[in-house]
């Protein structure tokens, strides 16, 4: 990035400085090109013009020196002294002899009175030709050039007179040479074939006698004087032309002062070219004649900035190849500070393992190895600096860490207080209401510590005990007022709430302050925490005197209810007996069978007063479970045994399937006689004659599994769902037998219920019904209780 | 009626008067000699009195202050009644009371309304066989 601006700075300066030093000297070779070539073209100019006029002078200098030479031969003296028509022939050819290239329109000579004695071209002869001022000039002794348009010929000449003398120096006649212009044309026009140059020769008066542009002849370079158009017309120079100016009216004016001087040359702006042009103007030697070169010095300018501009373009071209080779010096010579950037790049990047790949062999190699060193030392230093930084880090990070947790926590514990505050207002109230409520409930409540020191009491713990909370608080819980119970109890106990982390319930007698013993049943319950540790005891104690009691009395009461009721059926039963076995002498038939039917009544009376005690037992809950090992196997035969003779008299026929496996089971013989009892005697009861019992027994992993089936009456699809109801009976057997109470499979299924087991059948009217029992291998609980079912 | 030196002696103890007197005919009708009592004390006079008594007939509910079990823990407290067979006839069958009669070595507890007086009697005579 550096480096391009550099590299950008220097060239674009340097570039800057090259062009306005280009353009300094374009326009100093410019101007001074221009200076140069504007000297050199005027004195190009002023030297062609110089030249032509030489070439012309010269020229006609040959011509008048032939005049010259005729005038002063002998032949030609004495022929115009002794003038004679009869010789005409012999001069004429002698003048011819001096006109071999015909260069001459005419030579010829006149006498004093200016007729063409003789000439070579014979329309001149005998002509007057006295007008003419080269015949005046030369009659007075001057030899002179003359251009006028010829009066016989009608054509430009160029007359040269020549006086001729005899040889006292009488002027005795004036020889001519008539010059025709081509040859001086030729001379002129040869080197003025350009359009920005152009040539004109003029006569002493301005008139225009050659020009390249032809059209210009015989008009003025500018105004003529009225003196020099009358002497025109006197001479009949130009015979009888009308001699129009051109636009040059400056060289007009300058033709007086050149007649002294040699050469002028000036600017002048040409109005009907539009141009400014050179004028070089200088008169023909020795003849009445000028030269005038007229050249555009619009094209100087236009050579001088073409000149300029090749000159600016090889230098701008040079400067440019200057530029580029700077361009490419300055790239190289930044290719190392390029390389030392690149190093400094990768130290600020951290890598600090870097090489001197800078060759340039100069100071910035040098630069190179000293940051290389320099970067040696900064990595010795960084490493120190950098386990340093990475120790602090480390620790930073920790605090960090611990910080932002600490904040969180912070905010979490600032919420949860809101909320916490929200919950506890709202708790406070409720725990207030709770503890009105376990205020006014009857059962004492206290929650102890881990260690079973009382933390909190309700006020049933002063109204059951007598002590105060005062008293009770800090203290054991129980050591006030528990009565000794033996060590088992309380191992068992602790083992209950503290390992096993389970609530014990037991029956245990307390005693009051003023020392009156009380039947309790007591619950604790221990509270854990999230880690499942206990933390708190709740213990419950109910103070169950009066349930008790109550409790007595119910037993009391069922107890003497049925010794009330059974002693009457006892007597009934007893007396029809001894009836019915002649002990109170022989019965005719009728009256056996009349006795009979009373003994049947009593005893479907007793067994009715039977199930409802038992019914009443179950309800309670009173009566006792007492598991003891069973073979309910035998216990099965029992039953069936005892069937026998209902069996017998139906003439049904029964089958019992055991599997030779099965176990005896920890169960209440007694309950599980009823069950038994029940199903079989209801089978044999609800079969028609010639009926078959099925009895099935085996066991899967954990149950006892038992089906009792019959071919009897079924149970009518309608009363199935209310088949194990207190007291229902089916439609079907109602009508066919009116023995049954009712309360049999209600009691069977009361067992069931009460040894986790599960019964259920299937039936179908008239063909029969089987019952699938399910019993736990397990056994039966243990259940105290003051009533055993009968 | 069988009165010989083979007769055995049945105490009976029972309050309700229509069933002693069933029991009673019952007994004699099988060849017992029988003796009665209403209430514990009576009973346990009887016991003192009588040369011999070879079973006790007994209900729990007793007239008078003792009933039945208090009768059969001073019959068993005693070494020269205590091995006289002992069958309890009782309306009354609340599982403490069974057991505790069980406990005290009587030979066997039946329900009055639930058996035959054939039955009961039956198992007296296979008893003193």
């Amino acid at each position: 990035m550096h480096f391009k601006s550099i590299r950008k700075r220097i060239i674009t300066t340097i570039a800057l400085v090259l062009l306005i030093n280009s353009i300094i000297i374009i326009s100093a070779i410019a101007f001074l090109a221009y200076q140069k070539m504007s000297k050199q073209k005027n004195s190009d100019l002023t030297e062609l013009t110089l030249e032509k006029s030489r070439k012309i002078s010269t020229y006609l200098k040959e011509s008048s020196d032939l005049a010259q030479h005729l005038a002063t031969l002998p032949e030609i003296i004495n022929w115009t002294k002794s003038y004679s028509s009869t010789n005409d022939s012999i001069t004429l050819k002698f003048l011819n002899n001096f006109n071999i290239n015909k260069q001459y329109s005419a030579l010829y000579i006149l006498n004093l009175q200016g007729v063409a004695l003789v000439s070579t071209d014979p329309t001149f002869t005998g002509n007057n030709y006295s007008f003419r001022p080269y015949f005046q000039k030369a009659i007075n002794g001057v030899s002179n050039l003359y251009v006028a348009i010829g009066t016989t010929s009608n054509t430009q000449g160029y007359y040269f007179a020549q006086p001729i003398e005899q040889e006292d120096g009488q002027i005795i006649g004036v020889l001519v040479l008539k010059l025709t212009p081509n040859n001086i044309y030729g001379l002129l026009d040869n080197e003025t074939k350009n359009n920005d140059s152009h040539l004109m020769m003029t006569d002493e008066y301005g008139v225009v006698v050659y020009s390249d542009l032809r059209e210009r002849e015989f008009s003025s370079l500018g105004s003529l004087k009225p003196e020099s158009v009358a002497k025109i017309k006197n001479e009949k120079k130009y015979a009888n032309l009308e001699i129009k100016h051109l636009q040059y009216q400056m060289a007009q004016d300058k033709l007086t002062d050149l007649k002294n001087n040699n050469a002028t040359i000036y600017k002048f702006f040409d109005s009907v070219d539009k141009e400014t042009e050179l004028i070089s103007q200088t008169p023909v030697t020795n003849y009445p004649l000028f030269l005038i070169s007229e050249n555009n010095s619009d094209t100087l300018n236009s050579d001088a900035v073409s000149l300029a501009t090749i000159s600016g373009s090889i230098i701008l071209l040079s400067k440019l190849l200057i530029l580029l080779i700077l361009y490419l010096l300055i790239s190289k010579n930044l290719k190392p500070l390029k390389e030392l950037e690149k190093m400094a790049k990768n130290v600020i990047n951290g890598n600090l393992e870097i090489k001197n790949n800078i060759e340039s062999g100069d100071e910035i190699q040098g630069l190179g190895s000293s940051f290389v060193k320099m970067t040696e030392k900064l990595k010795d230093y960084y490493g120190d600096l950098e386990a340093k930084v990475s120790e602090r880090t480390k620790e930073l990070n920790a605090n960090n860490d611990y910080l932002n947790k600490t904040k969180l926590a912070t905010l979490n514990i600032l919420d949860d207080i809101k909320d916490e505050k929200n919950k506890t207002e709202s708790l406070a109230k409720d725990l207030e209401k709770f503890k009105l409520a376990l205020d006014s409930t009857s059962d004492h409540v206290v929650i102890t510590d881990q260690d079973g020191i009382v933390l909190y009491g309700n006020h049933a713990v002063e109204q059951i005990t007598g002590y105060t909370l005062a008293e009770a608080i800090g203290k054991k819980a129980g050591t006030l007022w528990s009565t000794p119970m033996p060590k088992e109890y309380y191992e068992k106990m602790w083992k209950t709430i503290k390992t096993d982390k389970k609530t014990f319930d037991s029956d245990i007698k307390n005693k009051r302050k003023n020392g009156e013993i009380y039947d309790a049943k007591i619950t604790i319950s221990p509270i854990l925490n999230d880690k499942q540790e206990v933390e708190f005891f709740i213990g419950i104690e109910r103070d169950i005197t009066h349930e008790k009691m109550v409790d007595q009395a119910k037993t009391e009461f069922v107890s003497l209810a049925s010794h009330q009721l059974r002693t009457p059926l006892s007597s009934v039963n007893w007396y029809a007996e001894m009836l019915l076995a002649g002990d109170g002498g022989k019965l005719n038939d009728e009256q056996t069978n009349f006795v009979k039917e009373i003994y049947a009544g009593n005893q479907r009376m007793v067994e009715l007063v039977n199930s409802l005690l038992n019914v009443s037992r179950l309800e309670l809950g009173t009566f006792a479970v007492e598991p003891e090992p069973t073979d309910v196997v035998k216990m099965v035969e029992d039953v069936i045994k005892e069937l026998q003779p209902s069996i017998i008299s139906k003439k049904l026929k029964t089958s019992f399937e055991h599997a030779a496996n099965i176990p005896i089971i920890q169960a209440d013989p007694k309950l599980f006689r009823i069950v038994f009892q029940n199903l079989l005697s209801n089978a044999v009861k609800y079969t028609p004659e010639k009926g078959l019992i099925t009895l099935k027994m085996k066991t899967d992993k954990k149950n006892l599994l038992i089906e009792i089936a019959d071919t009897g009456y079924g149970i009518p699809k309608k009363e199935q769902a209310r088949i194990f109801q207190k007291l229902f009976r089916a439609e079907n057997v109602r009508a066919k037998d009116t023995e049954g109470t009712g309360l049999g499979l209600y009691i069977v299924k009361s067992i069931i219920d009460h040894a986790d087991g599960e019964i259920t059948f299937k039936s179908e009217e008239d063909k029969g019904t089987t019952f699938y029992l399910k019993v736990p291998l397990s056994g039966m609980r243990k259940k105290e209780g003051d009533k055993r079912i009968e | 009626m069988l009165n010989s030196s083979e007769e055995r002696t049945i105490l009976v103890v029972e309050d309700e008067k229509p069933l002693l007197e069933a029991v009673h005919i019952k007994l004699e009708k099988s060849g017992f000699g029988v003796v009665t009592a209403r209430t514990a004390e009576q009973a346990y006079g009887l016991l003192e009195d009588l040369p011999k008594v070879d079973a006790i007939w007994l209900d729990h509910y007793l007239l008078g202050k003792e009933n039945g079990l208090d009768l059969v823990v001073k019959i068993k407290g005693h070494k020269q009644y205590k091995n006289i067979p002992i069958f309890i006839v009782s309306n009354t069958a609340s599982a403490d009371k069974v057991r505790s009669y069980i406990n005290l070595g009587v030979n066997k507890y039946y329900i009055k309304s639930n058996y035959r007086l054939d039955n009961i009697i039956g198992d007296i005579k296979d008893c003193l066989k």
